[in-house]
This record gives C-alpha cells, sequence and structure tokens, in this order.
C-alpha cells in the first residue's frame, strides 16, 4: 500500500518536473516577443477580449510596417482569470519567457500585486490598472496607459459642479478599489466647495439597486455620479428610470461597456466621465475607428481596444527609440515620451509614472450615439 | 520479496528527498518556482480539508473562508503592527481554532446539504464584510506590504527561499495529517462518515470528534492563507470568491479522497494544470472543466487510485497466465 | 417614507418570487435523485442566453416563439444531461462525487456560453418595458409578468404532481425509490423528466431576468445562491416552503436596506439562513407541520 502511494508521490514531482519543458522560448533570433496579462476568463472577460482586439490591431499595423528594430513583433497572451493568483502567475510566466515588456492588466489589484515582482526583474509595464493607488507605489517599471481615476472621477465631479451647477451631489460606487478610490477623490474634489456629497455602496453582483436610488430621491439630490461596474450600470439605468429618479447622471467609463445591453431610453442624456470618446473629432481617433471597423466586422471599438490599441504602439515605439530590447532602455525611452499620438489622448511622461491627464465626457441620445461633449484636463 | 520491497521503499523515500531538495535549482525560473510554492501552500489547505469531507464526510464549501481569515489575521497584524510574520502564524492557527469551534457546532445539528450550505454563507459573508469593511481590512484595495519570514535574522526573500520553509512546514503537517489518519482517530472519522449510529453505539463521542475535524480543517486552512499572504505579499478580497472554496474541493477529489498523497498530487494538478493548458489558449478553462468532469464520473477516487487499478489489473493478468 | 418602504416591498415581491422559482428548480431535482445540482445557476444563464442570443437576436423570431423554442431546447439539454451527468452521479458512493460533478458541469456551461456567444453583454430590446405609476409607486411591467408567471408556474406543476401519472410517478420516486421500482414505475424516466422540467423551470427564470439585468456570464451568480437560502428558509425539499421562503428573503433583504447600508444587503439573507438552519433545520415546514 504505502509503496503506491510513493509511487503517486514520485509521478507528482515527475509531473511537476515535466511541466518544466512547456515553457516556450521566446527570445527568438528574429521576433521580439511582449506580453500581454488580461482577463479572458474569469468574472471580467469582456475587458481581455477588447483588449486582445485591439493589441492584435496594432499589432498587425506594426508589422504590416516592416515591425520594431527590423523583426517582427509578436505577443504572448495571458490570462489573469480576473484574480490576484491568476495575475501572479500571468506576471510570472511572462517574466520566465523572457519577453521584452508587459502591457496590462487592467485590475488595479493585479497592478499592485505585482508590483513587486515587475520591479525585481526590472520589467517594463505598461497598465491600464486606474486606481490612485498605483501612483502610490513609486515603482519605477510601472507606467500608466489609462487616465488615473483621481482624474476621470475629478473630471466627473468638475462636470457635475461647473457646468450642471449642482450643489447636493449623490455618488453611488461600488465598494472595490475603483469605487472607493473615486469616492475619495470626489470628497477630496468638493472639500473646498460648498457642495453636499450623499454617497451610497454597491457590491459587484448587486442585483438590485432600488434601496440605493430610492435613498438618493429621499435626499432629492440635484445631480449623480455612479462609479462602479459593468452589471450593475445596466441594473441601475433600468431602475433609475422605473423609479422615476430625472437628475442628470455622469457615470464612470463602465456603461459604454453595456450599452448594447441597454434600452436606449433608459439612459437617454446620462453622460460618462471615461478616457475618451471614440466620436472626439480628432484624425488619430478616426483613423482608428476606420480600421478597426475593417478588421473586426464593423464593430466600433471600445475603450480597452482603444486603449491597449495605443498602449501597444506607444511600446512599439519606445523601443525603437531605445534602440534595444534593453529594460532599462526601453523604461528611459517611455520616460522620454513626449506628445505621442495615443488613441485616447496624447502620451506625455509625467513624475508619477502616469501618461495621460486629460479624459472626456461624452452623452447619450435615445438613439445611443455617442455625442462628445468636453475634454477635460485635470491638474 | 519483502526485503526487495524495503529497500526499493527506502530508495524511492530518499530519490523524493533529493528531488524535492534540489528543485528550486532544477527548475531556477521564477514561474514554476511561485508554481511549486503555491502547490505546496495548496497542498496544506486540502489535507486541512481532507479531515473534515474526506475522512469525516461532512460537506465544507467554506474552505475560502477559513483561507481568507487565515491570510487576513496574518496581512493585517503584521502591517498594522509590525510584528513579526511568525507571530502572523501564530495567530493564524488561534484563527484555526476558533472557527474549527464555530464551524464545528453546527455541524452538530446539521449535515449533508444543509452544512454545504452553511459553509457557502458562511465564506460568503466572510468575503463580504472582507471586502466591505474597508477602513480594516483595506477593502478591494487590499492589503500592501505584507513582510516576508526570516529566520534568525536571515530573510526569506525570493521564492526560492521561502520554498525550503514551505516545504518543511508542508511535510510536518503531510506527516502529522498521516500520522492522525492512520491512528484510531482517523477511524473514528471513517466511521463518523460511514456509519455515525454504529460509530456511537461503539461509545465514540461524535460531537468531539467532528469538532475536533473541523479545528484541525481549519488550523491548516488558516495556517495555508497565512502563507499565502506571505508569498503573495499582498492580498485582496476578490481571490476569496466561491470558486476558490471549489478549487479545493476540485484539488482533493482529483488527488483521491482520503489519502495525503493524494491531497498533495492533486494540489499540484489543479495548480499546475490549467497554466500547462494554457497552450490551448482560449479554450483552457474549458478543457480543464471537462477533465474534472470526466474525473467525477469515471475515476471519483481520483490520481491515487490509478496505480492500484493498473497493479490489480496486471495482478489479474498474471493469475490468467 | 410609507412610499418608499412600499416601493421596497413591491420590488422585493418581484424578487422574491424569482427565489422562490430558484428554489423550486433544484427542489424537484434534489427531492428526486437527493442530488444538488451545483450547476443550477448556469442552467438559468444558459437559458437566457439561448432564448436572447440564439433565437431571438440570432435567428430574429418574436419573443414569445423564442420563449417556445428555448423551452424544448432547454427540455432536451435537460434530458441529456440527466442521461449522461446526473444518473451516473446519483448510483456514486459519496454526496461528493456528485457535487463535484454538478460544480464541474457548471463550469463547462459557463465557459461553452463565453466561446460561443462572446464576452459582450446581451439585452432584448424592449422586451417587457415600460412602468406604471400610482402615486409615488413605480410598479415596472417586468414586476408583474413576473409575478404572474411565477404564479402561473406554481400553479402548473403542482396540477402536474397531483393529478398526471407520470407527476404521481415523480412524487412515489421521492418516497421511496426502491417501493417505486417495485411498483413498476421506472425511476431512470422519472428522474430525468424531473431534471428536464426543472431545465425548463431555470429557462423561464433566465427569460424572466432578461428585462431586469443584462445578459451575461455571472447574471444568476447571486440569485442562485439566494436560491438556495428561500430553500433553506422555507424547509429544504418542500416545495410551498420554498416559495415563501422565496418572498421572506425578497422582502426582508430590501427593507433591510432602510436600516443598514445596502452593501451588506445580501449579508442579510445569508445570515437569516445560517440563523435557521441553526435554530430549525427544517425552517417553515416545521411550524406549518406542527399546525396539523
Amino acid at each position: 500500500m504505502r509503496l503506491k502511494k510513493m509511487l503517486a508521490g514520485l509521478l507528482s514531482v515527475a509531473m511537476l518536473v515535466s511541466a518544466v519543458p512547456v515553457a516556450v522560448s521566446a527570445e527568438a533570433d528574429d521576433a521580439i516577443t511582449f506580453g500581454v496579462i488580461c482577463s479572458i476568463t474569469g468574472n471580467f472577460p469582456l475587458a481581455g477580449e477588447n483588449t486582445q482586439k485591439g493589441v492584435n490591431l496594432a499589432l498587425k499595423e506594426i508589422n504590416e510596417a516592416g515591425g520594431v528594430l527590423g523583426k517582427e513583433l509578436k505577443v504572448s497572451f495571458q490570462d489573469d482569470q480576473g484574480n490576484q493568483t491568476g495575475g501572479m502567475n500571468a506576471v510570472n510566466r511572462l517574466i520566465s519567457e523572457k519577453v521584452v515588456a508587459i502591457i496590462g492588466p487592467n485590475m488595479s489589484s493585479n497592478v499592485i500585486a505585482m508590483s513587486d515582482v515587475v520591479a525585481s526583474s526590472k520589467m517594463p509595464t505598461l497598465v491600464g490598472g486606474t486606481s490612485p493607488k498605483i501612483e502610490d507605489l513609486g515603482n519605477e517599471y510601472i507606467f500608466r496607459i489609462r487616465p488615473s481615476d483621481n482624474i476621470t472621477a475629478s473630471a466627473a465631479a468638475q462636470f457635475m459642479c461647473e457646468e450642471q451647477g449642482v450643489k447636493k451631489l449623490g455618488l453611488i460606487y461600488n465598494t472595490d478599489d475603483f469605487g472607493t478610490g473615486a469616492k475619495g477623490v470626489i470628497e477630496e474634489y468638493l472639500a473646498d466647495k460648498d457642495v453636499e456629497l450623499i454617497a451610497e455602496g454597491v457590491n459587484s453582483g448587486d442585483t438590485d439597486l432600488s434601496g440605493q436610488i430610492t435613498k438618493m430621491m429621499a435626499e432629492d439630490v440635484e445631480g449623480m455620479i455612479y462609479w462602479g461596474h459593468d452589471a450593475e450600470v445596466a441594473i441601475l439605468a433600468r431602475q433609475v428610470n422605473e423609479l422615476g429618479l430625472e437628475i442628470p447622471i455622469v457615470t464612470s467609463g463602465s456603461l459604454p461597456q453595456v450599452v448594447s445591453a441597454i434600452d436606449g431610453t433608459y439612459i437617454d442624456g446620462w453622460y460618462v466621465a471615461l478616457d475618451e470618446c471614440m466620436n472626439e473629432p480628432r484624425k488619430e481617433i478616426e483613423d482608428f475607428v476606420e480600421a478597426y471597423k475593417k478588421e473586426y466586422e464593423d464593430s466600433m471599438p471600445e475603450l480597452y481596444a482603444a486603449a491597449f490599441y495605443g498602449a501597444t504602439k506607444l511600446l512599439a515605439d519606445a523601443i525603437e527609440r531605445a534602440g534595444s530590447t534593453d529594460s532599462e532602455a526601453i523604461c528611459k525611452a517611455l520616460k522620454e515620451t513626449k506628445d505621442f499620438p495615443g488613441i485616447i489622448g496624447a502620451y506625455n511622461y509625467q513624475e508619477n509614472h502616469d501618461m495621460l491627464s486629460n479624459c472626456s465626457i461624452m452623452q447619450y441620445d435615445v438613439d445611443k450615439n455617442e455625442i462628445f461633449v468636453s475634454n477635460i484636463t485635470v491638474e | 520479496m519483502k526485503e526487495n520491497k524495503k529497500y526499493l521503499k527506502i530508495f524511492l523515500y530518499t530519490l523524493l528527498a533529493i528531488v524535492l531538495l534540489i528543485l528550486p535549482e532544477i527548475i531556477s525560473n521564477s514561474y514554476y518556482q511561485l508554481l511549486i510554492n503555491q502547490t505546496l501552500i495548496n497542498a496544506i489547505v486540502v489535507m486541512g480539508l481532507n479531515y473534515i469531507t474526506g475522512m469525516t464526510g461532512q460537506m465544507n464549501m467554506g474552505t475560502g473562508g477559513i483561507y481568507a481569515l487565515g491570510a487576513y489575521g496574518m496581512a493585517l497584524l503584521t502591517t498594522k503592527t509590525g510584528l513579526s510574520p511568525w507571530l502572523g502564524l501564530l495567530l493564524a492557527i488561534v484563527l484555526g481554532l476558533l472557527i474549527g469551534r464555530g464551524l464545528g457546532y453546527p455541524s452538530l445539528r446539521i449535515s449533508g446539504i444543509y452544512l454545504a450550505l452553511t459553509t457557502i454563507a458562511f465564506a460568503e459573508v466572510v468575503r463580504l464584510l472582507l471586502t466591505n469593511w474597508s477602513d480594516f481590512t483595506g477593502g478591494a484595495i487590499g492589503v500592501q506590504g505584507i513582510p516576508k519570514f526570516s529566520i534568525f535574522g536571515y530573510t526569506l526573500d525570493t521564492d526560492q527561499k521561502y520554498y525550503y520553509m514551505l516545504l518543511v512546514l508542508t511535510a510536518i503537517l503531510a506527516i502529522t495529517a498521516k500520522r492522525i489518519i492512520s491512528s484510531k482517530w482517523g477511524r473514528v472519522f471513517q466511521s463518523i462518515k460511514d456509519n455515525p449510529d454504529a460509530a456511537e453505539a461503539c461509545g465514540v463521542n461524535i460531537a468531539q470528534i467532528k469538532i475536533l475535524a473541523f479545528t484541525l480543517a481549519a488550523v491548516y486552512g488558516c495556517i495555508g492563507g497565512a502563507l499565502y499572504s506571505c508569498l503573495m505579499g499582498y492580498i485582496s478580497s476578490n481571490t476569496f470568491n466561491q470558486d476558490l472554496s471549489i478549487n479545493y474541493l476540485i484539488m482533493m477529489m482529483l488527488g483521491g479522497i482520503g489519502s495525503v498523497a493524494g491531497n498533495i498530487l492533486g494540489a499540484g494538478l489543479v495548480t499546475i494544470l490549467p497554466e500547462m493548458l494554457k497552450v490551448l489558449e482560449n479554450y483552457y478553462w474549458l478543457i480543464f472543466s471537462i477533465i474534472m468532469l470526466i474525473f467525477a464520473i469515471f475515476m471519483p477516487y481520483g490520481l491515487v487510485s490509478v496505480p492500484g487499478k493498473i497493479m490489480r489489473y496486471y495482478k489479474s493478468k498474471k493469475k490468467r497466465w | 417614507m410609507a412610499s418608499q418602504i412600499i416601493q421596497l416591498i413591491i420590488n422585493g415581491v418581484a424578487m422574491g418570487f424569482i427565489y422562490a422559482l430558484v428554489s423550486m428548480e433544484y427542489t424537484i431535482i434534489y427531492n428526486s435523485t437527493g442530488l444538488l445540482n451545483f450547476s443550477h445557476d448556469k442552467f438559468i444563464t444558459l437559458g437566457a442566453y439561448i432564448f436572447a442570443g440564439t433565437f431571438v437576436l440570432g435567428i430574429g423570431v418574436n419573443p414569445i416563439v423564442g420563449v417556445l423554442a428555448t423551452i424544448i431546447t432547454m427540455f432536451l439539454f435537460g434530458v441529456i444531461v440527466a442521461v449522461g451527468i446526473f444518473n451516473p452521479l446519483r448510483n456514486m458512493p459519496s454526496r461528493l462525487f456528485a457535487i463535484m460533478g454538478t460544480i464541474a458541469l457548471g463550469r463547462i456551461i459557463s465557459e461553452a456560453i463565453r466561446l460561443i456567444y462572446g464576452a459582450t453583454a446581451k439585452t432584448v430590446p424592449g422586451f417587457i418595458t415600460g412602468v406604471y405609476r400610482i402615486g409615488s409607486i413605480v410598479i415596472s411591467k417586468a414586476t408583474l409578468v413576473i409575478i404572474g408567471v411565477s404564479i402561473l408556474v406554481v400553479v402548473i406543476l403542482q396540477i402536474y404532481m397531483m393529478k398526471t401519472k407520470a407527476g404521481k410517478a415523480m412524487r412515489c420516486v421521492n418516497q421511496n425509490k426502491t417501493a417505486a421500482t417495485l411498483m413498476g414505475i421506472n425511476v431512470s424516466r422519472s428522474i430525468m423528466i424531473t431534471i428536464a422540467i426543472s431545465a425548463v423551470i431555470c429557462t423561464i427564470i433566465g427569460v424572466l431576468v432578461v428585462p431586469l439585468y443584462s445578459i451575461n456570464v455571472s447574471m444568476s451568480n447571486t440569485i442562485g445562491l439566494k436560491g438556495y437560502a428561500a430553500g433553506i428558509i422555507g424547509g429544504f425539499g418542500y416545495l410551498p416552503g420554498a416559495i415563501i421562503g422565496g418572498l421572506l428573503i425578497g422582502v426582508i433583504e430590501n427593507l433591510s436596506t432602510v436600516v443598514i447600508a445596502p452593501v451588506y444587503k445580501d449579508c442579510v439573507s445569508y445570515i437569516i439562513m445560517i440563523i435557521v438552519i441553526l435554530i430549525q433545520p427544517r425552517g417553515l415546514r416545521a411550524l406549518i407541520r406542527r399546525k396539523k
């Protein structure tokens, strides 16, 4: 009997060791490989799918234009399953594959989790996590290619107070890092202003927000900000309409993710504060939208596709400018980035490792058209 | 023949020990090192789960909650007070004792599906509290800067060094588990699973034994959680969801219920197999789930039952010859 | 304040009926096989996707035809699952294997959905939308439809179980499989039909929640768990209790938002469930039976 179990134990070790040859040697001579971490499975698969589309399109264009440093640019996608363990495994796998740089993840908690590994392996990492906590890390190898929540949330509050003249502001925020981070920023923005804030939390996975909405109605708020995720914003839109709350509403970038799933009458006149509106009359965006539609059967690109398309282009440009795939050289090139025309804005390196400091406000009409409202730069 | 077997066994043990000791040198790759460290931690948790669900037959689907409390106990103690992780480990053990009692008492009144649902609800409440009580737990932003263990001033700052500590702990806990399982207690555990009434008639104090099983499980689970939080150096509440609890059950089942070797094997399989399957890209999780279903239906006693089956097959062939 | 409370109760009743249907759907499987279907929430999601993704948005049929077509598809799916998975699992030596089996099935379904339909959330535009207003109280059409359809499902199921031969066989199987076999009832077939009916109820739930949520892979995770809580409170395996339990949970958790922060709403249901288990595991069933 014991012998059998010993055999089983040996088998397990053999299995562990045999896992080694699965490692794909990324460092081929004729190609430069970078890694992308995104949520392919798990609770946020949509972001991962769009990230892949954006990166693949950028990759195709770069390689058609002759690649980087005369070599072909390749990508290795890794799934973080939307959780921390998955994220850590993904980043370690990419490091062991010896990729030149990493793009992603877009979950802030995963960015924080992998910060130490990234720093100790000196891996240039272009992250999409928007939590203000990321700049507190002070990690020399992490560059943020999307506007921080500090910027979008502050812009949303600024828009509500200055352009809508709201004196009593409601806030429904997700209780995770995304929502609570924004809550802090909005509180800070309102600190020296004569505006009252009524804040209510919502959990990921909640299926009924009528409690929060009734609270807002009871408090007679004049305008409302929603800062949370996709599934809940769809419910919010329906219930706000059913309960008859008729005030200006600004949501986080989650609304566009589910707009296909929401009845147009629900969100008529709603505002969204997000990285970029795909209808802004700007040349880079128009070119990108056209290329994207051509590649993906006429579907309109969204935030993640645009952000990570831009990030891929930025990375390629940085490698080209660095003249090598050495990590320090790439980081140096990234730090020298000035007015690089990304899709969601011009990339400029800042002291806090943010590459962007502006975001857009857009509005939906009843036919779910996205109307560009304004572009707000936050100091 | 018997002498031969004995020597073979010693040889296999030595080989196993040598392989385990030089493993970091063989792989020398941070990614595999991380996976192996996770495997060891998961093995500890699964060995704990084995006491309740594998041996005593009480359905526990809230391992994620136990694990989370161990992890947060360690993380909050070390980051808020600056105390050594060793005290964090101690705290995890104390927490384990408390949780074991807390979860053990309901199991005296209820069993089967009721217990399964209670433990699910327990894990879900823990997760919701950790997420929402953000002033204390850091909420979904999590806890950063969890320190590494150090032994006599020598800090285990890399995954390789941490591996040896995990290896020692896993070995100690595995030997303990094996001892318990093959002792009187182990047979009593099993008797509760097979026929509680008969066990009680034989003078077994069922209440005491059930609570003991739960306590052992919770202590192992909390130790696992505490070690995990030191491995990662950062934890956030979205890690400890329902899927995690279920993953531990899967590990136990794929490896082999009731067997320590099976637990370790299952932990390795579930931690490493999905990563290996990633070559299938978009389809890897689907394929992994299908493998699980096939196991559940055709190989319910897991991988450890395979060598036995093969041996039996050969023996029956030999006889026919 | 009064109107706010009435509002919360109305929304609570609608969610309560959803929970009640969920708890009915797994209770009938539990009664006939002794197995808890841990993939039941995925059945609901699958029903919603087949209805919206394949029939209404894909083929472009009228929603009512779509509902019927989905029910037929899911009935067949239920039969296949019963034969391929539940029958072998039912005869396993330990419940644990069966639980693992259904969990694995759930993961397969949700991954298959992601691969087939993509990750983009869907909705059926204009499907049961609109509201009625009475004073300051708002009742959405979806709420009324949910309540109406749920009552209809309950009544039909009751008639089926009490009046038809197959339904009676189903109840016999619930009570004593050996005796049922001796009486010439085909237990396997009865179980097959039960699981298929359960799949149909799941479909109905999936279609009913389409106007409430967007259709996505994790849409039914929460209602799946709440359904368990409803079942426990009502008394496990007891159908009328399941309905009352569902309504109670729906109303109580909504009303709790008046007193405590809405984020702890989910905790309320689970804690009620744990308390009920600890004090009286048989739930409301114990109260009702005692009166008799």
